[in-house]
């Protein structure tokens, strides 16, 4: 990066932080830190509900994904309209009646303080822990293509996010996150631009999408049902919906965005935006990923795109095996190149006979590429057995730091680090809401329900006129206490997941299983909700026993089983209702 | 369904004072809409992956 890059970089981050300390200026009232007084628009809830999602992760793995394996990923998200749809229909309402703070007080209403503080910790655990990710993961990638430090990174934005999350609440949250996502949508429209004015002259969008679905990379629909892969349509309709409506309507790092909106009309409108403009996006993003496989088909891509293991490497005796497959490549990267010109020069001339040989000899160079690549993968595991033998996560940056020009590359990384800290913001800003409303608040009012008492049966004969005024000053100071505990709460959950992400940095081959964590944990919390919702007769008990055996279930389907785990919300979702169900049909009256 | 029945409170609270929707007049057509999109856009790129092959 150059200096004019790092002005870019640097601008952003403090235009946000000095924004989103502007934007949650006078904020007082437990309402308004943690909910935005009820009063955003929907288009901001629309807005702060795809910050969320989107996470830093999405904009470097997915273009990387689609470079390796076409677009079979956007598979993924067929379940999320489906899932805006019924929360719009049942949960929204809900929530906005019951005026509830966090996802999880309701589960009291419904059922009990046990049920409660269940799904609340399981979600504190998941969330604090998915947090750090979202913080390192990240940083990781930043780390080894520009050799910036982890440690300082995850302070310096870990530390921005914290200053406007924690002084400004929720409303600082949202509107930073509208921001940030008009960031991100100029940044990848320009790398989009970018890759397609850097294609050779005669190649247009149309050859680049020719080329890339000759070479399987815009094969979307899988329409097998098969458990063991990860991706089909059905998976994906079915897996995907279970796995989006417990994400929306039991996650308060998301319910928290849309109950900001100001009525139900427009936290509605919100989410079904979210449905019309997620799949699109992702369908934009992957296919940043397919032109940069174009791209990379007229020009030498790096042998293997994670520079950290290759720079190991070339330190030790493998160094000249690794030069000489390097060699190999490029020799075979020639081939190519003379292949895909017979191609395209044979698909404009309609001539199928020659396109087909050329599409054959195509392949036939593309196969023997990839043999080497195996081969220089192979080399390089042998010196670092615990390494991650794919490289997807480093193609996007790669691409972006070598060809594109100055100035433009930092506002790209500033998409980037908007996408992180917009979901980091979101996350922290739940994880506080949830230990403030599900934990901190219940036990104040313990408390001074006891001293009320006390205080009550000490003064039975006192004036009460004097009572009222003295109990507004009492409630205003709740007020404050309870919005100086969540500044605190934001504080202390920014620094563990600070912490977290530099432990990460020492964890290895396990961030993937932590990564996983959520689907272990989402069907459970579902099939809570969905069994308050829609199973009048199950109480607090029963639920409560289901959940515990479901996630069993869960766990055991993860440990001794290969299914995908897009299933596990479904198994978890209908293992809660099952068994609820069942313990109150055969409940002795 | 007897009054004071926690499934008809639940509906109860769900469906009163519903509230308009921007453009349409029923929410109905906004949960179509999305549901006529997806099925577009699941068509649509079938289709891509036929014609690119």
């Amino acid at each position: 990066m150059r200096a004019l890059d790092w002005i870019v970089l640097i601008a952003f981050l403090v235009f946000i932080a000095l924004y989103g300390l502007w934007r949650g200026r006078r904020t007082r009232t437990a309402e308004g830190y943690l909910l935005a007084g009820r009063s955003l628009r929907w288009h901001t809830v629309l807005f702060s509900v795809m910050a969320t999602q989107a996470s830093a992760i999405t904009f470097l793995s997915t273009p990387g994904q689609a470079y390796a394996d076409g677009m079979r990923f956007i598979q993924f998200y067929f379940g999320l309209p489906l899932a805006m749809v019924v929360l719009s229909v049942t949960v929204v309402p809900l929530f906005h009646r019951l005026k509830v703070y966090t996802a999880y007080e309701y589960l009291e209403q419904r059922f009990d303080g046990r049920v409660r503080t269940l799904a609340a910790a399981l979600f504190l655990i998941q969330r604090g822990l998915a947090a750090g990710l979202t913080i390192y993961a990240p940083a990781l990638i930043f780390a080894t293509i520009l050799g910036w430090d982890i440690f300082w990174m995850n302070l310096i934005f870990g530390g921005v996010v914290v200053l406007y999350t924690a002084s400004g609440g929720t409303r600082a949250v949202s509107h930073t996150q509208t921001v940030q996502v008009l960031i991100i949508f100029t940044g990848m429209m320009l790398a989009c631009y970018m890759l397609l004015h850097l294609l050779p002259g005669p190649v247009g969008l149309l050859d680049a999408a020719r080329l890339a679905g000759k070479l399987g990379k815009l094969e979307s629909i899988d329409f097998s049902f098969n458990l063991q892969s990860r991706y089909t349509l059905w998976s994906g309709l079915i897996g995907g919906f279970f796995l989006q409506l417990s994400y929306f309507g039991t996650d308060q790092s998301q319910v928290q965005r849309y109950l900001t909106g100001r009525s139900v009309t427009h936290s509605r409108m919100g989410l079904l935006f979210n449905g019309l403009l997620k799949i699109p996006m992702q369908i934009f993003i992957l296919f940043l990923g397919v032109l940069v496989f174009v791209f990379y088909q007229f020009t030498a891509p790096p042998l293997f795109f994670n520079t950290g293991q290759v720079a190991a490497i070339r330190q030790t005796p493998q160094a000249a095996a690794y030069a000489g497959l390097e060699q190999q490549h490029a020799a075979l990267q020639v081939e190519k190149q003379a292949a895909i010109g017979g191609l395209l020069e044979a698909m404009h001339r309609k001539d199928t006979a020659a396109a087909g040989i050329a599409e054959a000899g195509l392949k036939r160079t593309s196969s023997k590429m990839q043999a080497v690549r195996e081969s220089a993968i192979n080399l390089l595991a042998d010196h670092h057995p615990g390494m991650d033998r794919k490289d997807t996560n480093y193609v996007f940056l790669t691409f972006l730091v070598n060809y594109l020009p100055v100035g433009l590359l930092g506002l790209v990384i500033a998409a980037i680090v908007a996408a992180a800290m917009g979901s980091t913001a979101a996350e922290l800003n739940a994880l506080a809401s949830t230990t403030t409303v599900d934990f901190y608040r219940r036990v104040r009012r313990r408390q001074t329900q006891t001293t009320a008492a006390v205080a009550g049966s000490g003064r039975s004969g006192s004036n009460d006129s004097a009572a009222a005024p003295a109990g507004a000053q009492a409630s205003a100071a709740e007020e404050r206490r309870t919005v100086r505990f969540s500044r605190a709460a934001t504080i202390f959950w920014g620094f563990f997941a600070v912490l977290f992400a530099d432990y990460a940095s020492r964890l290895g081959s396990l961030i993937e299983a932590v990564n996983i964590l959520g689907s272990l944990f989402y069907g459970t919390i579902l099939g809570i909700f969905l069994t308050a919702f829609y199973m009048p007769r199950v109480n607090g008990r029963e639920v409560f026993r289901a959940a515990l055996a479901a996630e069993a279930l869960v766990l055991a389907c993860f440990l001794l089983s290969d299914i995908s785990f897009l299933w596990y919300n479904v198994v978890g979702c209908l293992a809660v209702m099952g068994l609820g169900r069942m313990q109150s049909l055969f409940r002795r009256p | 369904m007897n009054a004071g029945d926690p499934l008809r409170e639940h509906a109860q609270l769900v469906n009163a004072g519903d509230e308009k929707p921007l453009v349409f007049k029923k929410w109905r057509s906004w949960y179509m809409l999305l549901i006529a999109v997806l099925a577009a856009i699941i068509l649509l790129l079938s289709w891509i992956t036929q014609v690119f092959r």
